[in-house]
């Protein structure tokens, strides 16, 4: 293995500007710098020290206060203020001792430090190079973030490429659906699709947590879930399977919960199993009455070795919506009052949406949810799979 | 998210302050197995001062009752909060903690 230390690689010298109208201050401060190891730029004139700054990627800056033309406090605001990736840019004013007004407005313009005349070149030099340590980390710390994000972005990708990206649709039934991740990479995971004798396999999981572990559990799900359905097995047994392999593949503090169920359009049958999952809920579109549909219960995934549950068989009618969700939409709190949205709020939102065409419901039921909670993301992910019927 | 740690050998009884977000997850986590060591019949979690835990909370209380069993020690949550025991009854975690039958 080859180390990666940057030790091994001789760091870049420093590269200071220092800008001074007094070229005997200029060379002084240039030969003393340049003793300590950093590459210096000299200019007398503050439109030329802007002009090189916004060429070159200095570290460190040494600014006058008092020159002819531009002062430095105008090129210390022009630079704060105008040039692209000088922010950071740690300036250093010096001046004399009457001009302390000065070097105060110079520090609330958004000067890094100062010096008062004379100064002590080795002075000089050990603020330089302080400063000019800082802002190569800040420097490091801006190309490690950009790496993050875009490592994280990528996930995010691949997490979107997981869930379905056509839901299945006949003369029969159509399909909506809204995914809101509380972070880039959510821990959500829906799926519906038609199995080959016909029936549709409609199924919803939760990793607990969010972020990218749970992401990456999401991943191993979708996969056993499409390799399982694949053989015929019934929903309760490919419940216990994915159990096992979640069992043996969560990292020990994590558990999934999740719901599974196959619709059979010629009978109107649902039959549905869960584990620890919210039951979904029947909207009856005739009488604007909602329900939960009761699930036998169970634990949720990945927790016990052995897995067990019952599915139950339930009709379903023309006009009646089948909402599935996860607890992240239920479980959201008021940003400030903490109060919790709750399945009353949810019944009630479901309702107000009885007439909105059902390809719109999940988004405007996550629209709902924001309203209430004034929060810019969710505090957990919350995902909605809605089947509506049609009469 | 704070702890306060009382009992004896056959009981220890760990006060569970404050909301438990997904950054205290691991103070959580760390601060329980440390008392693994102590080797207690019974570690009770007691909830009436915690208002929310996060799901991935939950799932620290989850892996920790497992490691505890290895270890011969029982994981048994508390007096939860109204809103706490809703989550724990609706993933059927109340069942696995001794709060329902």
């Amino acid at each position: 293995m080859t180390s990666e230390s940057n030790d091994q690689i001789p760091t870049p010298a420093y590269h200071a500007i220092v800008c001074d109208d007094d070229a005997d201050v200029c060379s002084v401060a240039k030969a003393f710098l340049e003793s300590g190891g950093i590459k210096v730029d000299v200019t007398n004139f503050g439109e030329d020290a802007l002009e090189r700054i916004s060429r070159t990627n200095y570290d460190v800056m040494m600014l006058d206060i008092m020159m002819p033309g531009m002062t430095g406090i105008e090129v210390l605001q022009k630079i704060r203020s105008g040039i692209p990736n000088s922010r950071h840019l740690p300036i250093i004013l010096v001046s004399a001792v009457s001009e302390e007004d000065l070097m105060l407005t110079g520090l609330n313009e958004g000067a890094t430090d100062f010096l008062k005349k004379p100064f002590s070149p080795a002075e000089l030099l050990a603020r330089m190079c302080t400063h000019a340590a800082s802002k190569r980390m800040h420097d490091k710390l801006i190309t490690v973030n950009r790496t993050l994000e875009a490592e994280r972005e990528k996930i995010f990708q691949i997490q979107q490429g997981l869930l379905p990206e056509a839901l299945p649709k006949s003369d029969k039934l159509t399909f909506s659906a809204a995914y809101r991740p509380s972070s880039r990479a959510g821990g959500d995971f829906y799926d519906a699709f038609y199995l080959r004798d016909g029936r549709l396999l409609i199924a919803m999981g939760d990793v607990s947590g969010h972020g990218i572990p749970s992401a990456m559990h999401m991943s191993i799900l979708r996969a056993v879930l499409h390799s399982e359905a694949d053989f015929d097995h019934s929903i309760e047994e490919i419940l216990s399977r994915l159990n096992r392999v979640l069992y043996y593949g969560l990292d020990g503090w994590s558990f999934v919960t999740f719901y599974l169920a196959v619709y059979d359009e010629s009978k109107g049958i649902l039959r549905h199993c869960g584990a620890g999952h919210p039951p979904p809920l029947l909207h009856r579109l005739d009488t604007g009455e909602i329900t939960e549909l009761a699930l036998e219960p169970a634990l949720p995934l990945g927790i016990e070795v052995d897995f067990q549950t019952q599915a139950t068989n339930h009709s379903l009618d023309e006009n009646q919506r089948l909402l599935i969700y996860t607890d992240g939409m239920v479980e959201e709190t008021h940003s400030e009052t903490g109060e919790l949205f709750g399945r009353a709020r949810l019944y009630e939102a479901l309702q107000d949406l009885k007439e909105t065409p059902s390809a719109d419901v999940p988004a405007r039921l996550l629209k709902a949810l924001e309203g209430f909670s004034t929060r810019e993301l969710p505090r957990d992910d919350v995902t909605l799979l809605l089947m509506e019927l049609h009469g | 998210m704070e702890l306060a740690v009382q009992g004896n050998q056959d009981c220890l009884t760990v006060q569970v302050i404050g909301e438990v977000l997904a950054e205290s997850c691991s103070d959580l986590r760390e601060a329980i197995l440390e008392l693994t060591a102590r080797e207690a019949k019974e570690i009770v979690l007691e909830l009436s001062q915690m208002p929310f835990i996060e799901s991935s909370g939950l799932g620290v209380l989850v892996g920790l009752r497992a490691h505890l069993r290895r270890h011969g020690t029982e994981l048994r949550l508390a007096n939860p909060q109204p809103r706490v025991l809703e989550t724990l009854r609706m993933t059927r975690l109340a069942l696995l903690f001794g709060l329902e039958d």
